[in-house]
């Protein structure tokens, strides 16, 4: 047996592997599986984006209870208080790093992961500097439990300037027919490029359909000349109802809207992982009547003496969180619960 | 970075890390493949269509430590799929010319490679996952969804088969 598997690995690494070929294929995998553009500025790609309205806090300090709130971190001022990502991003493109993404993860590690858009031998020269720039300004903010990791990507511009032009063509499609007053809210396209397929739905009812079918097919058509739109045949086809239900926060009930809006769950979510001494392993939150839920999980088991101390420290941070002049203005009011976990899955109080 | 960070990282969203653990597999994932379709247009898609499926599910792995069989897995499905989808005969030449470009004695080269060739769909598999990907008969079962037992069964029987095809040429070619 042995002879054999020798024998067989010897034959089929006498297959020749046609490396760029593979490469490019990989790349467009890669690529088609993407959903949207992939820009090539810094972008911010994080579990919490934090608007840019700041406003001046106060700092907050329980002395009541000394003993673990003095490990416990004082909130500081609030005041230019700013998103780890979007400070990491700023201060590097500031010193003219070609950066493709910051990224921030919480689990299973707290990592912020640096991707530069260059060769190897670019991301060997710039790594270190990155590293500790971005390792600068998160201590600089207090936030220590993050891991600084700094690698390569490689964008696909290929692909981007695909995405880029189905857009443009896209676009003409919607004007073409909007010129004989047929709106986008009629119109659903659907093109899929592996099968060479074109797909134009028609919202709305039996009757429209009927009146405008053969307009559109003829608009479509012709629109689509010399675009990256290539199919065998168009198909017309009718639907009710829209085919995509897109609901903007715009139409969210009232409260959740503001709490949404002011970005303080963001706010909670980047102070409480980005710090050590908080101990906590993750943070939920769900909105239901216009009651925020916080839902706390500590990196302590219940049987630790201090989790209560811990609970309660951070309890007090938080509602200083939401009674600061930068975030009271919009959330004043509006109920909320906040609920720890232990690690072992004990609710705490 | 470790592998399993890579892993860890790949499964939560992060597409370099993906990538570059299937470009380490590269090679391998493209000559497999390439035993089922022989020829290299095909195996190169089946090669992107495994590659865009390890992009789109990723995240449903659960075990890091599953990550080499799950996407063997894929190349396997796609790979039967392409072959029941296009219902490709091998012409028999093309086995020759395989052989020829080694430049090698007919029989010593043509033996093995077709005789892999002759079998069947699922017997190659197993031949294939175990002698060249080196899998334990558990990761066999795993990638083909099927009892331990079974995957034994199907080594047993293939490895005989292979045995009888190679005895049967040496015995053609005198």
């Amino acid at each position: 047996m042995a002879d054999f598997r020798k024998q067989f690995h010897k034959e089929i690494e006498k297959i020749a592997i046609p490396k760029e070929r593979l490469t490019k294929a990989m790349k467009a995998a890669k690529g088609k599986e993407k959903k949207g553009l992939k820009k090539p500025a810094i972008y911010a790609v994080t579990a919490a984006i934090l608007g840019l309205s700041i406003l001046f806090g106060s700092a907050f300090f329980s002395p009541a209870m000394a003993s673990t709130f003095a490990k416990l971190p004082v909130i500081g001022s609030l005041f230019e208080k700013e998103d780890p990502i979007q400070m990491i991003s700023e201060k590097l493109e500031k010193k003219g790093f070609q950066i493709a993404s910051v990224g921030l993860q919480f689990q299973p590690d707290k990592i912020v992961q640096i991707s530069v858009d260059g060769t190897e031998q670019y991301l060997q020269t710039v790594q270190d500097e990155i590293k500790t720039i971005a390792e600068n300004a998160l201590h600089s903010e207090g936030y220590d439990a993050y891991t600084v990791v700094v690698d390569r990507i490689e964008i696909d511009y290929e692909e981007l300037a695909y995405q880029e032009q189905y857009s443009k063509d896209l676009d003409k499609i919607h004007q073409a027919l909007s010129a004989e007053n047929i709106n986008k809210e009629q119109i659903e396209i659907r093109y899929i490029d592996e099968q060479k397929s074109m797909e134009v739905w028609i919202i709305g009812t039996e009757e429209y359909f009927k009146s405008v079918k053969d307009d559109v097919k003829e608009i479509v058509a012709n629109a689509t000349k010399d675009t990256v739109f290539i199919y065998e045949e168009l198909e017309v086809k009718h639907s009710d109802e829209p085919l995509v239900q897109v609901i903007s926060h715009k139409e969210l009930p009232e409260a959740e809207r503001k709490w949404m809006e002011s970005r303080v769950i963001s706010f909670i979510g980047n102070e409480l992982y980005g710090k050590t001494d908080y101990h906590v392993r993750n943070v939920g939150h769900k909105i239901t009547d216009g009651t925020l839920h916080l839902r706390i999980d500590l990196d302590l088991n219940s049987s630790d003496s201090s989790i209560e101390e811990l609970a309660n420290g951070i309890q007090e941070n938080i509602v200083a969180i939401f009674e600061s002049d930068r975030f009271k203005p919009h959330i004043d009011g509006l109920p909320y619960t906040i609920t720890f976990y232990s690690k072992d899955g004990v609710e705490i109080k | 970075m470790t592998f399993q960070r890579k892993i860890k990282k790949a499964i939560s969203g992060n597409r370099s890390a993906l990538y570059e653990l299937i470009d380490e597999q590269r090679d391998k994932l493209y000559r497999i493949a390439y035993l089922y379709v022989k020829n290299e247009n095909d195996a190169i898609d089946i090669f992107q269509e495994t590659t865009y499926k390890a992009f789109k599910s990723i995240h449903n792995l659960k075990e890091p430590d599953f990550f080499h069989t799950w996407l063997t897995k894929i190349l396997i499905n796609t790979s039967l799929d392409f072959i029941k989808r296009n219902q490709k005969v091998i012409p028999f030449e093309n086995v020759e010319d395989y052989a020829k470009t080694e430049g090698n004695p007919l029989e010593a080269r043509m033996d093995l490679m077709a005789a892999i060739d002759k079998l069947s769909a699922t017997y190659k598999t197993v031949i294939i996952l175990r002698f060249y990907k080196d899998f334990t008969v558990k990761q066999i079962a795993e990638i083909l969804d099927c009892p331990e037992g079974t995957v034994k069964t199907y080594l047993h029987r293939a490895t005989n088969q292979l045995k009888k095809e190679l005895k049967e040429e040496d015995w053609m070619n005198g």
